[in-house]
């Protein structure tokens, strides 16, 4: 830029905000000179493409259900503290699963297998007498809001618990076993978006118990995938 | 919540004020599945955070349902609303300083044409100094007057307008292939 005298008047007329009699100065000088005109063109592009950008962005699912929870709990409850996100970029993951190696074992509080869908219980995870319940639900007992909204919630939390507790244990992973890891990701991809719709359609249909069982069962494939991630991660799956 | 009969997205705005000035849960719900998505991306965009974005969404909701009595239609629900969401940010920000950590593009759909473009937007948003992001998001993204801006932050419009020369500039700089 060889006119930073122009530099105020420039920002100014990208954004619409430059009175008539300066703008027509302005306009003279970008005439004459081809690098304020191209400064001008390149900031009227940022300018332009920041006002295009989505101004609404799906918040994730699970949001409308803590906002809920924390309604039931009394108007002056403070909000709860907000979850580790699932990571966005599949490639994190990729990492994560690989440092379920040196850490194995953890993702296995996610929605242990083996718990009884059909019988109406409520079930520990093995070994941590600590975590919360994990609520299953049954044909036989029709699911109320509490209750489908703890399933919820505790496999969320749990499930990204665990993958706060994988993050934290996070080693160096060299690129091959990153490589092999993240060959499970288009069937993550597909479960993330089942979970997603099935929370969805559980907020339409509160009292199917399927969509509990449903929900449970896509965690439990999520941990699987977790483990095979893991396993592949570190050479042990041929 | 709901479990109610009628269809929360066909009802008015200013049905659903009614009734959340009643108290009904419902009509709260059906006020967010209007306003959470913007009111999502303000918060992600100004904190660069995908967790504090979400609290940020969750703490503006629960002070809609508190404080609803204290909004008294002057103005757009919406306006007010997203006043909420742009200080509780700031507070955010304010308030999390010490915890900044490098920022990461934001997860979101965006439209087919141009995605590349606008993805490099977003991380170059997402990485420019604090300062300089809240001001060209609130001006540049939000539609945000300089006064306005300045009134939020506590800040002269002066500041507002050189904080915004500054973000420009880095974008520029960054996106320079994207915008020669």
């Amino acid at each position: 830029m060889n006119h930073p005298e122009w530099q105020d008047a420039l920002d100014a007329y990208v954004s619409g905000e430059l009175d008539t009699t300066a703008r027509e100065s302005l306009l003279l000088h970008l005439k004459g000179c081809t690098s304020c005109r191209e400064e001008a063109d390149t900031l009227a592009r940022i300018v332009n493409d920041a006002g295009a950008l989505p101004r609404s962005l799906e918040p994730p699912s699970h949001l409308w259900w803590r906002i809920a929870e924390a309604l039931r709990e009394g108007p002056q409850a403070e909000p709860r503290v907000p979850r580790v996100r699932t990571p966005s970029s599949r490639f994190r993951f990729a990492l994560a699963a690989a440092a379920l190696v040196a850490v194995f074992g953890v993702a296995v509080l996610i929605a242990p297998r083996g718990h009884d869908a059909t019988t109406g219980t409520t079930a520990n995870a093995p070994g941590s007498e600590n975590q919360p319940d994990v609520v299953v639900i049954s044909d036989n007992a029709k699911p109320q809001p509490s209750d489908w909204a703890r399933l919820i919630w505790t496999l969320e939390e749990e499930s990204l618990s665990a993958e706060k507790a994988v993050f934290t244990g996070l080693a160096g992973i060299d690129a091959e076993a990153l490589a092999r890891a993240s060959v499970v990701e288009p069937a993550l991809d597909a479960l993330d978006i089942a979970i997603n719709e099935t929370v969805d359609a559980m907020r339409l249909e509160p009292q199917n118990p399927g969509l509990a069982r449903a929900l449970t069962g896509y965690y439990e494939r999520k941990l699987e995938l977790l483990r095979v991630a893991a396993r592949l991660a570190s050479g042990t799956w041929a | 919540m709901a479990s109610g009969r009628t269809s929360v997205p066909e009802l008015e705005e200013k049905e659903l004020l009614t009734g959340l000035r009643s108290g009904d849960e419902r009509a709260l719900e059906g006020l967010y599945r209007l306003h959470a998505g913007r009111v999502y991306a303000l918060g992600l965009r100004l904190t660069a955070d995908p967790s504090r974005a979400e609290e940020i969404v969750q703490d503006v909701f629960l002070q809609v349902w508190r404080r609803i009595g204290s909004f008294e239609g002057r103005s757009r629900f919406s306006t007010w609303l997203y006043r909420l969401a742009v200080n509780r940010s700031l507070d955010t920000i304010r308030g999390g300083r010490r915890e900044w950590q490098e920022p990461e593009a934001p997860e979101r759909a965006a439209p087919d044409h141009g995605l590349e473009m606008t993805m490099d937007l977003e991380r170059a948003i997402t990485a420019l100094p604090e300062g300089a992001r809240v001001v060209f998001v609130l001006h540049d993204v939000e539609g945000y007057r300089h006064e306005e801006i300045g009134a939020f932050c506590g800040i002269a419009p002066g500041t507002s307008k050189a904080q915004l020369f500054r973000a420009r500039r880095l974008l520029r700089a960054r996106l320079g292939r994207r915008h020669p």
